[in-house]
């Protein structure tokens, strides 16, 4: 990593945290440094300063005000992410998720809507900044009062704040920038802390630009409470497992504080001494979701929009938010504050009406999804989230917390009992790994983490992590069962007992099978059975290609029966865990699926690319088909499928729908429909139709519907799924012979042969079966997106310097920044001749070059 | 009636509108006699033999407050004949710059956008990501069971 120096000052100008519990021997490389905006050397400010002097200049107000602009652009904003020393990926780091909740409606004020979320953001690399100020923060912000508030309302107010428009996050309080002093520092800074504390908060935010690996150590802690809330305390995560986690099971968050490491023997040893009390944590990532950043200016009657501001939360020392609420302004013993509706009546904010929002973070298997109180409304508008922790193993909590904590890549632990005592490669001391520098949640723990280069480290400035350049991520793993072809099942429908169907897996289906057809004439009961023939009591039996075994156990559970042939039991026990469910119940079953991010992320380009006919999308379902689909319907919008099965016939539909956000399934962009069904032979005439079709169907076993359909939709760019619709005969009758091959094998002794009901199948349906890698893949309804890849040689800032990007905008030909710039006929008004104005157009429609 | 003509010779391209035309460009000012007709458009001038002015290749005519691209050739032991052909774009940048246009293409844009853009070099391969949906836990309902997305990968990368 490497500090950017135009924002955050030279090294030999940071100044370094006097931290009266360093040990004295404490190397100068080894110590929490924080930047210095000023010019003035750490000495020129003197012993041991008030960090806000080196910071009170380092506010986004005064990059503002310095840049003569309102814009806070990108890197260059006050804000600059070349101080985050680690990245932060994956499911396992509760910030790449974070979702907004509020109780108004997404698109309209209304009252009494009961609590719910509106959005969410998620990011595949999350960057932070560690802050640390000279003394605690000030009780009336923080996240103690929501540093950054997220409100939404209507923009510029008019009263009543009835049409919801827009986002806004607020600095609250306020940046300062002008009414203030003469702004001529040493003089400015000398009276910044005490004349001028109370506008310009902002210089708290010092940001840590060298960390001590070896020095600083992670606890976590729960902050928790009782059924009643009567009771609410902050403990360890030891402390809380061991003696809190059942009298209070609300968990309102999981945050973490900073201990000195026991390295060092001149360390204090007493906890009081040892914590880091002053450090606090932001988030240096943009929202995705909030199009206006407001900040209002202090003593001035307007706000101004600041553009790319990164998204600063900033979670407050000394318990750092990591699951939960980030800006729920939680105490560490009282409970925590709800939604509200406020009203600013002053400022640029005239008399408007606000709600806020709160964000918040789930953390690995603990989720925030209760909420304390009524939230029904208004009046009742609930109080805050907790993560019932009586639904989670201690185990469950544990991991989720120490993976949480891994992903900064620093020394951890489960209590504040071993930050003091233990050495950092002793047992119960771990110690996050980074891959390319990026925590993705793994961890060592005692002498493992010797391993890690890390141990080593004096400083996180030694990470080859670059947040600017930052590494892409490896998709997430692919669950367990991603490679499993389609798992089938079994029905079986008694002619006896009206809507006896069974539904088992291929093992059971062998000892029922071995039941029918070994008949014991001496204990044969005409009346207990339909005729002499066992098996003519079953009317059907197929086998069912559907995926969700686990689901379908889940679902119908309460059903499990013995299996009756006849009236007569044919004592096979059932066993959910060998996968027989059986039911009584003849009716289809719906699946839903939706989606938790808006489908595309990261995938699109967010331009011309990711759509037609540049990209195409398709949605297919195993035995349904597939079916191109418009990208833009899909991009950028939640994905909610449905899936409707009946286990008697193996019908399916299977639904696509889009919608922009989580609330509602939203528009029906597709529908297909298939049977995931054959039929197996119950008498010796089906057998021999499935050998004869079986027979057929290999015929066509070297066409692959999969390959045909990869190579063409990778073909030319632009190409349209849609020729690969009408797909033969052939192509899919193999697919679907391919699987009886693959399933004889393991039953065919006691079931023969099958008939397949699809001798002639739709045109339109693959299946999952093949052997190919790739269909492997596909066992569930999924959707295909196909973007075009960029030529290797393409680098996106030569190309626009020299071709310049196509878009269309009306400029003034002034306000245009260095580079290519070609018009479209322009109409040109000049003091100099006809032929000169000819040339003139003829030249800015060629291009034109701005130095 | 001769005319004050600096010559330069300048480094920028026909095209750029800013071009760096000043004294460590400047070659010499020297009065030049126009030939034929004034043409603000295309003037030509005769000017006194200098070696130095044979590697001028842009002029600034004060007169006509105009810059022009020009190419000197020898008219004899005692003149260079030199054709101008008026930069219209260096000297009306000032009254263009105030005026709407329309901007079809730009580095200002930054990226590609969502117009199309033909001459991006997007390759021949595609490359295909999927989204899967796998089940995951029930729903409290009996009858409907929930999904939830495993995320994009990417299935093939190239074919």
């Amino acid at each position: 990593m490497e500090v950017n120096t135009n924002i955050y000052g030279n090294e030999d100008m940071w100044i370094t945290v006097n931290h009266t519990n360093w040990g004295s021997n404490v190397p100068e490389e080894e110590k929490i440094k924080i930047a210095n905006f000023t010019d003035l050397t750490p000495e020129e400010l003197g012993n041991n300063p008030d960090p806000r002097k080196a910071s009170a200049l380092g506010c986004a107000a005064y990059k503002m005000s310095q840049d003569s602009s309102w814009t806070i652009s990108g890197d260059d904003g006050a804000f600059n992410k070349s101080v985050s020393f680690v990245g932060m990926a994956g499911n396992k780091c509760p910030y790449t998720s974070i979702k907004y909740f509020s109780n108004i409606n997404n698109d309209q004020y209304t009252s009494n809507y009961p609590i719910t979320q509106l959005e969410s953001d998620t990011y595949d690399i999350v960057n932070f900044a560690f802050h640390h100020t000279a003394n605690t923060l000030r009780n009336d912000y923080g996240n103690n009062k929501r540093f950054m508030d997220i409100y939404k309302s209507s923009q510029g107010g008019g009263g009543n704040g009835n049409a919801v428009k827009d986002w806004y996050v607020r600095w609250n309080p306020d940046p300062f920038l002008g009414n203030g002093p003469s702004s001529t520092y040493p003089n400015y800074l000398n009276s910044a802390v005490s004349d001028y504390a109370s506008s310009i908060r902002n210089q708290d935010i010092n940001f840590v630009t060298q960390m001590p690996c070896r020095r600083v150590v992670l606890v976590p802690f729960i902050t928790c409470s009782n059924g009643n809330d009567s009771s609410v305390g902050t403990y360890d995560l030891d402390t809380y497992l061991t003696t809190y986690k059942t009298t209070k099971p609300r968990i309102i968050s999981v945050s973490f504080t900073t201990y000195i490491a026991y390295t060092d023997s001149d360390a204090p040893t007493s906890s009081d001494k040892r914590q880091l009390k002053y450090f606090a944590m932001s988030l240096l990532q943009s929202s995705n979701k909030f199009s206006n950043h407001y900040i209002t200016i202090q003593g001035s009657n307007t706000r101004q929009p600041a553009k790319n501001l990164f998204y600063p939360y900033l979670l407050m020392s000394p318990y750092i938010p990591l699951g939960g609420a980030l800006n729920n302004g939680h105490s560490t013993n009282n409970k925590p504050e709800g939604l509200s509706k406020q009203t600013w009546s002053s400022g640029a904010f005239d008399n408007s009406t606000w709600y806020s929002v709160m964000a918040v973070c789930d953390l690995g298997d603990m989720g925030w999804t209760n909420w304390s109180g009524d939230n029904t409304g208004e009046t009742g508008r609930g109080e805050y989230l907790y993560c019932n922790a009586d639904n989670l193993a201690d185990d469950e909590i544990r991991k989720s917390v120490r993976e949480g904590l891994a992903c900064f890549g620093m020394f951890f632990t489960d209590s504040v009992a071993n930050a003091e005592t233990k050495q950092l490669d002793d047992a119960g001391m771990f110690l996050g790994t980074l891959v390319n520098g990026i925590g993705y949640g793994d961890y060592t723990e005692g002498t493992a983490n010797r391993e890690q280069p890390q141990f080593n480290w004096k400083a996180m400035n030694e990470s080859d992590y670059d947040p600017s350049n930052p590494p892409t991520p490896p998709q997430p793993s692919l669950p367990d069962n991603w490679n499993d072809s389609t798992k089938p099942h079994y029905s079986v429908t008694n002619r006896i007992l009206p809507n006896h169907w069974y539904l088992c897996d291929e093992f059971l289906l062998k000892e029922v099978f071995s039941k029918l057809t070994d008949i014991d004439l001496n204990t044969l009961d005409k009346n207990l059975t339909y005729g002499l023939n066992p098996i003519d009591c079953v009317i059907q039996m197929k086998r069912i290609f559907f995926n969700y075994s686990i689901a379908l156990e889940q679902l119908i559970t309460s059903q499990v029966t013995d299996i009756s042939i006849g009236k007569k039991s044919i004592n096979i026990t059932p066993s959910l865990t060998n996968g027989l469910v059986v039911t009584e119940y003849n009716r289809p079953y719906t699946f839903e699926c939706i989606t938790g991010y808006p489908v595309g992320e990261p995938t699109i380009y967010r331009d011309f690319r990711s759509y037609l006919p540049y990209a195409s999308c398709a949605f297919y379902d195993a035995f349904c088909g597939i079916i191109e689909i418009d990208p833009a319907k899909i991009l950028n919008k939640y994905i909610t499928i449905t899936q409707t099965v009946d286990f008697l016939s193996g019908d399916k539909i299977t639904s696509l729908y889009a919608s922009e956000n989580q609330q509602n399934r939203g528009e029906r962009i597709a529908t297909l429909s298939g049977n995931c069904s054959e039929n197996l032979p119950i008498n010796g005439v089906q057998a021999a139709d499935f050998i004869r079709n079986n027979y057929l169907l290999m015929q066509a076993k070297d066409i692959s519907i999969w390959s045909t359909i990869s190579k063409s939709a990778m073909g030319a760019g632009g190409a349209s799924i849609s020729g690969l619709m009408g797909n033969t005969i052939g192509a899919a009758t193999q697919a679907i012979g391919t699987i009886a091959n693959a399933e004889i094998a393991s039953i065919n002794t006691e079931t023969i042969n099958y008939q397949l009901q699809h001798s002639t199948p739709a045109v339109s349906k693959i299946s999952a079966g093949t052997s190919n890698a790739e269909i492997g893949v596909v066992s569930g309804p999924t959707l295909f997106l196909y973007i075009p890849r960029m030529d290797d040689n393409y680098n996106q800032s030569l190309y626009g310097n020299l071709t310049g990007f196509a878009g269309y905008k009306v400029v003034k030909p002034k306000d245009l920044t260095a580079g290519t710039h070609i018009f479209s006929h322009p109409k040109v008004s000049i003091s100099g001749t006809r032929s000169e104005t000819y040339m003139l157009i003829d030249q800015l429609q060629k291009g034109i070059i701005i130095k | 009636m001769s005319i004050s003509v600096q010559f330069h010779k300048i480094h920028d391209p026909i095209n750029c509108v800013n071009k760096t035309v000043d004294e460590t460009t400047l070659i010499k000012t020297v009065n030049g006699e126009p030939i034929e007709d004034e043409d603000l458009s295309e003037p030509t001038f005769l000017v006194n033999y200098n070696d130095s002015l044979l590697e001028c290749n842009y002029c600034y005519v004060a007169k006509y407050k105009r810059y022009y691209f020009c190419k000197p050739t020898t008219e004899n032991g005692n003149n260079i004949r030199i054709n101008c052909s008026v930069d219209a774009l260096q000297t009306f940048w000032s009254e263009l710059a105030e005026q709407d246009m329309t901007l079809i293409r730009s580095t200002s844009f930054e990226k590609p956008t969502y117009v199309q853009d033909t001459s991006l070099p997007v390759d021949d391969e595609r490359i295909l990501k999927g989204v899967s949906m796998e089940f995951d836990s029930i729903h409290n309902d009996p009858v409907v069971g929930q999904y939830s997305a495993v995320g994009w990968y990417n299935i093939i990368n190239t074919v």
